[in-house]
């Protein structure tokens, strides 16, 4: 009895990893899922702002811009009370959706090639590539499991990491400036975003 | 009452005698006013040649283009192109280079330094070049990261000479001191011809022992020489006055001085063989002068008319001047570098001088 209780931990124990195992391939299968649904949208009929509230639920679907955010804006966002941190996170949920929308509506038409992932410590780096007639543009995504499904908790483009850029920047602006200075900011550059159609 | 209107009957019958000083009365405003208003009309959008460098062949370069290509008539050329058409042919103010990896940069979000190659002497183009530009990473903003640094920065290159921004009485004074030359040694040689003619000294002249060709030379010789001195006196004025460079090759200058004001002599002589009588004179005058200068470039740069009307002032000894003048104080061209053009006027001045040696009269009036 001691022993089959021992194995049911050691199964329990090693469930995670047992799944993560297999779990590479479905990481790939997520980000191939969204750059596709991002395609349809871009190719069908519609206007410019339609194709854009569209494509924010499509990258919202796999972008978990709140864990981004809170690893870009780093120790200074606990000290702040709970309504600013959560304002800080729906500005910067903004931020990082356009911004990375913004980056992939700078190609027309893609095609997107993917490379084997590769596990990094929980996450798995998901390579893909824009294919263009001159040039290949490498994006690409850290995934990690969250609550059963795949999500994005940073974007690597060109070999920089989206995160690590806001870091820095957040970081540069709160050495000069208030943390509400950095919300007005945020607030500021994100108004035409506000007054679009979520 | 009755007196009045007869000498008006009188005054009439008179003007009406001269046809073709009539018919340059006539003329010559509709003929300067067209002129003038399809020059002042204006380069129409799109007509200003902007050469771009794609050495990044990436979507940044490609929304840059698109971009630009709405308010200018962009071509796609390699670099030596470029500056060849910036420098070499001038007929573009300015050429872009979009260096490589500047999509990945900007994808990246690291900024990129895009190059503007210019030619001073366009002043007033650059400047459009320059908002066309801002217009575009506008444009391009719209797809670059909300909070990030500007991600497209400028360097201006001269690429005709060594300063950046050239001030408006360098394009000025050459401009104004062609046209008072012009207006100087015009007048001066065709009332020279028809005032001795009307007062009979030309018969005397013509039975003297001098030939017709020493007759006509040594009129035209002091008109040269008084237009040339006035030429230099005004340059020398700008100089002092407002700041008017005079280059960096004073014997490119002077060689050019000597090319316009000579150009301007034989052009001279043609206008008052064609102007059968004194009358003509003027309206025949002020018409060329006005013509010539408005577009040759003297009261406006070249590049402010549309394309076609830029073309047909190729044809005008003063866009050749003007252009000799630019290079010299605009651009720091040397002598070998104005030759061409020099050469260009004093063969445009030796043809008007055979056609005005062969149709001006000498007889008495």
């Amino acid at each position: 009895m001691p022993i089959r209780r021992s194995v049911l931990v050691l199964v329990l124990m090693l469930a995670p990893a047992l799944c993560g195992a297999a779990a590479p391939e479905d990481a790939v299968t997520a980000v191939k899922k969204t750059l596709e649904a991002a395609l349809e949208v871009v190719r069908a009929s519609g206007t410019r702002d339609e194709k854009l509230v569209s494509l924010r639920a499509v990258a919202r679907d796999m972008l978990d811009t709140r864990a981004m955010g809170r690893r870009a804006i780093g120790d200074a966002l606990a000290a702040q009370p709970p309504e600013k941190q959560a304002e800080f996170l729906d500005l910067f949920d903004q931020v990082m959706i356009r911004a990375y929308l913004q980056k992939l509506l700078l190609f027309r038409d893609p095609r997107f090639g993917y490379r084997a992932p590769q596990t990094k410590g929980d996450a798995v780096i998901v390579g893909t590539k824009i294919v263009t007639a001159t040039d290949d543009y490498h994006v690409d995504y850290e995934m990690r499991e969250r609550d059963g499904r795949w999500v994005a908790t940073d974007v690597i483009v060109e070999g920089i990491s989206l995160t690590e850029n806001y870091r820095a920047q957040f970081a540069s602006l709160l050495r000069n400036r208030s943390f509400e200075e950095l919300l007005d900011l945020m607030r500021r550059k994100m108004r035409p975003v506000h007054e679009e159609p979520m | 009452m009755r007196s009045l209107l007869t000498i008006t009957w009188k005054d009439l019958r008179l003007i009406a005698r001269d046809r073709a000083a009539l018919l340059f009365l006539v003329l010559v405003p509709f003929v300067v006013v067209t002129v003038l208003a399809e020059a002042l009309a204006g380069s129409d959008t799109g007509s200003l040649l902007l050469p771009i460098v794609n050495e990044d062949h990436g979507p940044v370069a490609t929304v840059l283009i698109e971009a630009l290509s709405e308010h200018a008539h962009v071509v796609e050329v390699d670099r030596p192109e470029a500056e060849r058409l910036v420098a070499g042919r001038k007929i573009a103010p300015a050429a872009i280079v979009v260096p490589e990896h500047t999509s990945k940069r900007y994808l990246a979000s690291r900024p990129s330094t895009l190059l503007l190659l210019t030619d001073p002497a366009k002043g007033a183009a650059i400047g459009a070049v320059k908002a066309y530009l801002l217009l575009a990473d506008r444009k391009a903003a719209e797809i670059a990261d909300p909070l990030a640094e500007e991600l497209l920065v400028m360097e201006e290159r001269n690429v005709t000479g060594s300063r950046s921004s050239i001030p408006p009485a360098e394009q000025n004074v050459p401009g104004f001191s062609v046209m008072f030359v012009m207006m100087g040694v015009l007048f001066g040689v065709a009332f020279g011809l028809h005032d001795e003619r009307e007062w009979g000294t030309i018969t005397r002249l013509r039975i003297a022992p001098i030939p017709r060709l020493a007759l006509l030379g040594g009129k035209l010789l002091a008109r040269f020489l008084v237009g040339l001195l006035q030429l230099v006196l005004l340059f020398l004025y700008g100089h002092l006055a407002f700041d008017l460079s005079l280059g960096s090759a004073p014997v490119a200058l002077a060689l050019v001085m000597v090319a316009v004001v000579f150009c301007m002599t034989g052009f001279s002589l043609l206008v008052a063989a064609f102007a059968r009588t004194r009358e003509q004179v003027i309206p025949l005058g002020l018409t060329v002068i006005m013509i010539f200068c408005a577009l040759g470039g003297c009261w406006w740069p070249l590049y402010h008319m549309p394309p076609w009307l830029q073309q047909v002032a190729q044809l005008g000894f003063t866009t050749w001047a003007m252009e000799g003048f630019h290079d010299v104080i605009l651009r720091d061209r040397g002598i070998l570098d104005v030759l061409p053009g020099v050469g260009v006027l004093l063969t445009y001045g030796m043809l008007c001088l055979a056609g005005g040696v062969r149709f001006v009269r000498l007889d008495p009036a």
